[in-house]
């Protein structure tokens, strides 16, 4: 073809001046040449056309996003006589955003506070036992417990109320990815109604370009001499945010319409204003883009779009027009004006009465105090890595799933509290990090956990990824191993606190040293543990075997195995303060161990649970061997290395110190009667902290129980445990009142068989005998 | 998960649990705590319609509320080896024996349920123990 019409064009202008006709052929060559330009043309525009609409498909089809499932922390249940302050219901209250309302007349999530006394409207939840309709209830509150529950509508005692969950986050378990999407059905009415009113009135009727609006906002910008009005459509407006540049020229403004005009003509209205609720930008935090409703909603209001109020809706879609001119956060006055606008187009158009508008003009923007980038990263974290192991990833994948969690917000906001106030008063160095979790007790729910010094910092999550010598928080477990023996060790039993020098088989030479530097003689396992004497440990521990030791250890809940070096009997084994968590939680349960979990139940959209692990409980240790080493762990916080908390705190508690060596970790684990938590203090680089456990840790440890648990903790003791008077020092039987007289629990047989002589006339054999066993 | 229908004839039904029950000093419930005792009715209510997923949802809320109330992880237990989980149901009845104080009935009960766990786990050593044990709280 190219070489052929070459030949053909030379031979016809040689025949064209012989045949004069030279003007006819020359028309008739215009207009093939209009005609092949027109052709090129047309084909040129309809290839740009193909490129623009294949670009509208591509980018589009990956707007089209999965819903995310939604994470709900544990619901607040209120009965008559639970532990709870006037302080902490108000806090639970505004982690649900509920809001104190003066007028009579409450709505769900609202109430009315009068010193101990709070009247609430609750929003009904569809849990996944059952649903818990609305209620309107009284609580009274004295001597920090429930004293009254009533139900005001009925005017009758309620035995139970279980409030709608706080609503966590959005995720995505299958792949990581964070994000608040809404899909349209769930964005309220009076959203729509507004953004429309406000943005593009004819949406529903225009092809992607409205021209009558193009036309208006010309008139109106040349009477003004001045740009006032914008005749984009939301497509329009849509199409500019995910395709073009925000520069202003008319070749851009010309791709925006033709690229509305395609996009409107492949995809629903429906679809495309879905996509622009969840793509418009509406404000900035930090350096992160707030794109969407559904996170500008959690972002100022801090709570779910389903759940705003008008006045809050309004001053959303006010800052459609400019998110950082009009920010609520910034600029009040200006965001209450445009909110105020958006207000007075809804009552002009009918939409709500001229005393609705004068009562939501006047009210004042309230921001939420939570409103911050992320909360709760370590929980989440948590969350998010027990979806994967415990739950079908082919289910994970379904959209709009419901995780409920065990997740206790109150709990979780005193925990970090401990440890922003606390961790600045042991070191000025910003460097200094800490970690915490808290578990329940009775069937390891983790409520809290906080991964870094700054909670909100979603990096390093140091609670359960750090992995660090766990110092004398392993010497229970040793004890324990020890104690299994009764025949050969009871609490009373003497152990030799002297000089100790191990050879290894690798001819290492291994001498551990006690905290104080000094040696005590003969001390009872009782005083070794309380004092957390290291040689003693180390003896006992070296007596009943290492590998012994790593299978208590495994019996309590750990199942990775240990290093059999003789310095593990110190605590030279790396664990997390997950770890830590779950040994101590076996302790707390009296020997039952429940795996750790934060996620109790997984609803697909339809509200069926997926296929979940119920609570699971397993005892591999005794009772009664357990109930000899916590009634030593009380011991350690009244009168051993943790004596502080005995003047801290009201309740009783039961507990461990923990220090690596050159002070590199202080740790505390210990358990009350309703909460476990463990706490750690360290430097990322392992350097020397200059804490022990009693110095750094603890003190984290104390504020937080002090805020969150009011049950002290018992030591449940089985059948065959005696309790028996000895003597400190010599381990054998003594007398109450007898000097140096303590009271211990032996597995019935192994009590001493010999008797101290009572001294300081306080008690005797006779008196002994009649009063004292 | 916990299916619908009990998967072995050894195991005592609803009813015939229930009666039991009765005999086994359920009236001496320990619990002057409304809410508790509404989850505990709520979950029976549950167990004889044969809702056992239900039942067992609610038992879970009652210990987080009342963690050592004994005759709710007896009803786990009872839950967990209905639905042939004899290792897991012999640890919540040695939970229940753990909360149950002086109240022998409830402990024979919960060794009863550890007898037949031990039968579908096939340990004789197992059901031997759970014999002896109530064999000497009977005498008791």
């Amino acid at each position: 073809m190219p070489k052929k019409a070459p030949r053909a064009g030379k031979k016809a202008n040689k025949e064209a001046p012989a045949k004069r006709a030279l003007p006819v052929k020359k028309k008739s060559k215009n207009k093939r040449s209009y005609l092949k330009i027109a052709i090129v043309m047309l084909a040129a525009s309809l290839a740009y056309l193909a490129y623009l609409d294949v670009k509208i498909i591509t980018v589009f089809e990956g707007r089209i996003w999965q819903l995310p499932a939604r994470v709900y922390a544990r619901p607040l249940e209120l009965y008559e006589g639970m532990a709870l302050g006037a302080a902490q219901l108000q806090a639970e209250l505004d982690t649900l955003n509920y809001s104190a309302e003066l007028s009579l007349a409450l709505e769900p999530g609202q109430y009315q506070r009068n010193g101990n006394r709070f009247d609430i409207v609750t929003r009904g939840f569809e849990y996944w036992d059952g649903a818990e309709v609305s209620r309107y209830i009284r609580v009274e509150i004295s001597a920090g417990r429930i004293s009254r529950l009533e139900d005001l509508n009925k005017n009758e005692s309620l035995a139970l109320v279980r409030f709608d969950p706080a609503y966590l986050a959005g995720i995505f378990p299958a792949h990581g990815e964070d994000r608040e999407l809404v899909r349209i059905e769930d964005v309220p009415e009076a959203l729509i109604m507004m953004l429309l009113l406000i943005e593009d009135r004819r949406y529903y009727d225009h092809p992607g370009v409205d021209i009558k609006s193009i036309a208006r906002a010309f008139v109106a910008n040349v009477k003004a001499g001045r740009t006032v009005q914008g005749g984009s459509t939301i497509t329009q407006q849509l199409v500019k945010n995910l395709f073009l540049t925000p520069t202003q020229s008319v070749w851009r403004k010309a791709n925006e319409a033709l690229m509305a005009v395609l996009l409107d003509a492949q995809y629903s209205k429906q679809k495309i204003l879905e996509t622009y609720l969840n793509e418009i930008y509406l404000g900035q935090d930090q350096d992160r883009a707030i794109h969407g409703f559904g996170l500008a909603s959690l972002h100022y209001f801090g709570k779910p779009l389903q759940q705003l109020a008008l006045d809050e809706i309004a001053c959303l879609v006010g800052l459609v027009k400019g998110a950082s001119y009009y920010n609520p956060v910034r600029h009040p006055e200006r965001a209450t004006e445009r909110r105020n606008l958006v207000l007075a187009a809804m009552q002009q158009n009918g939409l709500i009465t001229s005393q609705q508008f004068a009562q939501l003009s006047n009210k004042k923007i309230k921001i939420a105090r939570h409103g911050k980038r992320e909360r709760y990263p370590a929980y989440l974290d948590l969350v998010k890595r027990q979806l994967k192991d415990t739950y079908n990833s082919e289910d994970l994948k379904s959209e709009g799933l419901r995780i409920f969690t065990a997740f206790n917000p109150y709990v979780q906001q005193q925990t970090e509290k401990a440890i922003v106030t606390v961790l600045p008063q042991l070191s000025k160095d910003q460097r200094l990090q800490a970690a915490a979790i808290v578990v329940a007790p009775n069937n390891g729910e983790v409520l809290a956990v906080v991964g870094d010094r700054q909670p909100d910092y979603a990096g390093f999550n140091r609670a359960l990824d750090i992995q660090r010598h766990i110092g004398s928080l392993i010497k229970p477990a040793i004890y324990l191993s020890a104690l299994k023996r009764s025949d050969k060790y009871t609490l009373a039993t003497l152990v030799d606190d002297s000089r100790l020098r191990v050879v290894g088989d690798d001819k290492q030479i291994w001498q551990p040293e006690n905290y104080d530097h000094q040696y005590h003689g003969m001390v009872t396992v009782y005083e070794a543990l309380v004092k957390s004497y290291n040689i003693p440990a180390a003896r006992l521990g070296l007596d009943v075997g290492l590998g012994e030791i790593s299978k208590t250890i495994q019996q309590l809940g750990i199942h990775s195995r240990l290093p059999p070096y003789p310095s593990m009997t110190l605590g030279a084994v790396d664990m997390s303060p997950f770890d830590v968590a779950s040994i101590y939680q076996t302790f707390a349960a009296s020997g039952f161990h429940s795996p750790l979990r934060s996620v109790v139940a997984v609803l697909d959209k339809d509200g069926r649970p997926l296929k979940r692990y119920p609570l699971d409980v397993a005892r591999e240790v005794a009772p009664d061997v357990i109930a000899l080493i916590n009634h030593t762990m009380l011991g350690i916080a009244e009168e051993g290395t943790a004596k502080k908390l005995a003047t801290d705190l009201e309740i009783k508690v039961a507990g461990k110190t923990g220090t690596s060596d050159d002070l590199n970790d202080s740790w505390f684990a210990g358990f009350s009667g309703d909460t476990v938590a463990v706490v750690w203090v360290g430097y990322d680089d392992n350097r020397t902290t200059g804490l022990t456990g009693a110095t750094g840790a603890l003190p984290i440890w104390s504020k937080l129980m002090k805020s969150v648990s009011s049950s002290s903790f018992e030591v449940l003791m089985p059948d065959n445990i005696s309790m028996q008077w000895i003597d400190r020092e010599s381990g054998l039987l003594s007398g109450k009142g007898c000097e140096n007289a303590i009271e211990l629990p032996f597995i019935k047989g192994s009590e001493p068989k010999s008797e101290a002589e009572c001294t300081a006339g306080s008690a005797s054999g006779w008196f002994r005998k009649l009063f004292g066993d | 998960m916990i299916d619908e229908k009990p998967i072995a004839d050894a195991l005592l039904e609803t009813n015939q649990l229930h009666a039991w029950r009765l005999s086994a000093g359920e009236k001496r419930i320990a619990t002057s705590n409304r809410a508790v005792s509404q989850l505990l009715q709520q979950a029976d209510e549950m167990m004889g319609a044969a809702n056992y997923q239900q039942a067992g949802d609610k038992l879970e809320r009652l210990v987080r509320i009342e963690p050592q109330f004994a005759q709710a992880w007896s009803r786990l237990a009872w839950l967990a080896l209905n639905n042939g989980e004899a290792q897991r149901s012999q640890q919540l009845a040695q939970r229940s024996i753990s909360y149950s104080r002086d109240n022998n009935e409830l402990k024979i009960l919960n060794w009863r349920f550890i007898h037949q766990a031990g039968e579908l786990l096939g340990s004789t050593e197992i059901m031997q123990q759970a014999a002896e044990m109530i064999k000497i709280l009977g005498a008791e």
